[in-house]
């Protein structure tokens, strides 16, 4: 072992500009489909956050009796595909509108709260969170006794529907263009550059060197290409994502009308990688190189006996 | 000793390559123990192709090779690394490591049969006596003269101290001064007991010498002068 490390090693310093390349193909490589990747995860986080704020709202009928809220509640409680419910009394419900409109709240001084019905906010599981479900959810709650309206953002849900598909989608395809291409560029200049020691592996073989002692190195060597390649690639990435979050990336973009949009970012963070997402590049990144190494060198063995 | 089996022995070969060349038809020879012979004939007749049967970089397509009384055919092949060993390998383009040291391109024999550190210094002090390498063991081949190049290539074949030393146009790319220094060389391992096949087309090199001398033409025996 020792000596396979040193053989490892040494083939490196004595070649420095053949491995400085493949290592900065390696960055550059996981660097982007890492970048794609964080991308992707925190546009699924969103599409998280956003399905954790859909709800529907149930009004109850102004004259309903104050013993059936409980019923009502139980029964919206027991249905299939409800998360949880949350009773909204008038007065409540005018709170939370004293809340919204901040610097005219002056306006519903005089206001009595009964003019607003009392409601049930309902959340639903993530498994329902589709356009059919909740059509179908709302329909059996305006069903249930004491129900006077239903109300939810039907077009919001279809929209959000249509998006989370999208970003599987792109996710997907763009995650296998990536892989492949990364795997194609990877392959290749290891591929190089071990053509580039065809002299070598002929010398060896006519010196009686194992296939072993031959593919060894050139396997330390590409494990050793893909971990720094890989390291310097989540290093320039962390770099990318803490000058986002440093600099406030979002409340720049003021040239567009996004305000309603912004205002969604600062309920949510930007997330890195986790450590197990990057123990998985790290990983790719090394099957990889180990695997293409290793069918490069077998293609140069192939023509001995042995 | 009379009845040792010879060290070399090609019984009925022949080599036919995927687009149906052939390149050697039913060539059978031998050669004992010892014996210094000479492979000639003119560029592309088969010589090298008989070399590279014998250091197994191919097989026959038919026929049978002996080493030492074993067949080819039947050694495993993983087992051919260990007896690459046992044969030294001398080329004309002298093959030698650009990026290595004299003393690594020499070592590089030994590291792959696994030895150590002292070893290989001691293995390689021997096997440069007598070669003129001492002062140039931390030279790099480019350093080199053509004869040098070719007296660390030798030195590398013969650093395991190989029974059967296969030579291929050794002296191709050497002046006048450096071929007789070579085949010195070959003539002094000769001496201390190892077979030697030499394959050239240069007849100067074995006019006039007791050596027999095997010539082929189109891949076959054209004769054997013993």
């Amino acid at each position: 072992m020792a000596s396979l490390i040193h053989r490892s090693l040494t083939g490196i310093i004595t070649h420095p500009v053949n491995h400085f390349i493949t290592i900065i193909v390696v960055s550059l490589n996981i660097f982007i489909a890492s970048f794609f990747y964080l991308i992707y995860i925190n546009l699924n986080s969103l599409s998280s956050y956003l399905q954790s704020s859909f709800k529907i709202i149930a009004f109850v009928k102004k004259d309903a009796d104050p013993d059936a809220i409980p019923q009502i509640y139980k029964k919206l409680s027991q249905l299939n595909s409800v998360q949880s419910v949350a009773y909204i009394s008038p007065e409540k419900a005018l709170n939370r509108l004293k809340l919204i409109i901040k610097d005219d709240k002056e306006i519903l001084k005089e206001i009595n709260p009964d003019f607003i019905p009392p409601s049930f906010e309902i959340k639903l599981k993530k498994w329902a969170l589709n356009t059919d479900n909740s059509q179908q959810l709302a329909r059996k709650i305006n069903d249930i006794e004491g129900i006077s309206d239903v109300r939810y953002g039907k077009s919001w849900i279809e929209s959000l529907s249509k998006i989370i598909i999208t970003f599987r989608t792109i996710g997907i395809i763009g995650g296998i263009i990536l892989f492949l291409s990364a795997s194609f560029l990877i392959s290749l200049t290891i591929r190089i550059n071990i053509s580039s020691k065809i002299k070598e592996i002929e010398i060896m073989k006519l010196l009686g060197a194992t296939n072993s002692y031959i593919i060894g190195p050139f396997i330390m060597q590409a494990a050793i290409q893909s971990v720094t390649g890989s390291s310097i690639a989540i290093l320039i990435l962390y770099g990318v994502y803490w000058s986002l979050i440093n600099n406030n990336v979002f409340s720049k973009i003021n040239f567009l009308n996004l305000n309603l949009f912004l205002k969604v970012f600062d309920n949510i963070s930007i997330i890195f990688l986790a450590p197990k997402d990057m123990l998985i590049i790290f990983m790719i990144s090394a099957m990889i190189s180990i695997l293409t190494a290793y069918i490069a060198i077998n293609r140069h063995l192939r023509g001995y006996l042995d | 000793m009379k009845n040792e089996p010879p060290v070399i022995e090609l019984k009925k070969v022949c080599k036919k390559y995927s687009d149906d060349t052939i390149a050697l038809y039913d060539i059978s020879f031998s050669l004992k123990r010892g014996e210094f012979c000479f492979l000639t004939g003119p560029s592309g007749s088969g010589k090298t192709t008989i070399l590279r049967l014998l250091y197994f970089a191919e097989m026959p397509t038919s026929g049978d090779i002996m080493l030492d009384g074993l067949s080819v055919s039947a050694i495993k092949p993983s087992h051919l690394p260990v007896i690459r060993r046992r044969i030294g390998t001398i080329f004309q383009d002298f093959k030698l490591l650009n990026d290595r040291t004299v003393f690594d391109n020499i070592a590089l024999a030994l590291e792959v049969a696994g030895y150590g550190k002292e070893q290989i210094r001691s293995k390689i002090e021997q096997a440069i006596d007598g070669l003129g390498l001492r002062d140039k063991l931390n030279k790099y081949p480019r350093q080199l003269s053509g004869g040098e190049q070719q007296r660390v290539a030798i030195a590398r074949a013969i650093v395991n101290r190989p029974s059967i030393i296969l030579a291929d146009e050794p002296t191709g790319n050497l002046d006048a001064d450096f071929t007789m220094e070579v085949m010195d060389i070959l003539d002094y391992l000769n001496s201390r007991g190892a077979t030697i096949l030499f394959a050239t087309h240069d007849e100067r090199l074995y006019e006039g010498l007791k050596r027999r001398v095997i010539t082929i033409e189109k891949g076959r025996i054209k004769n054997i002068e013993e």
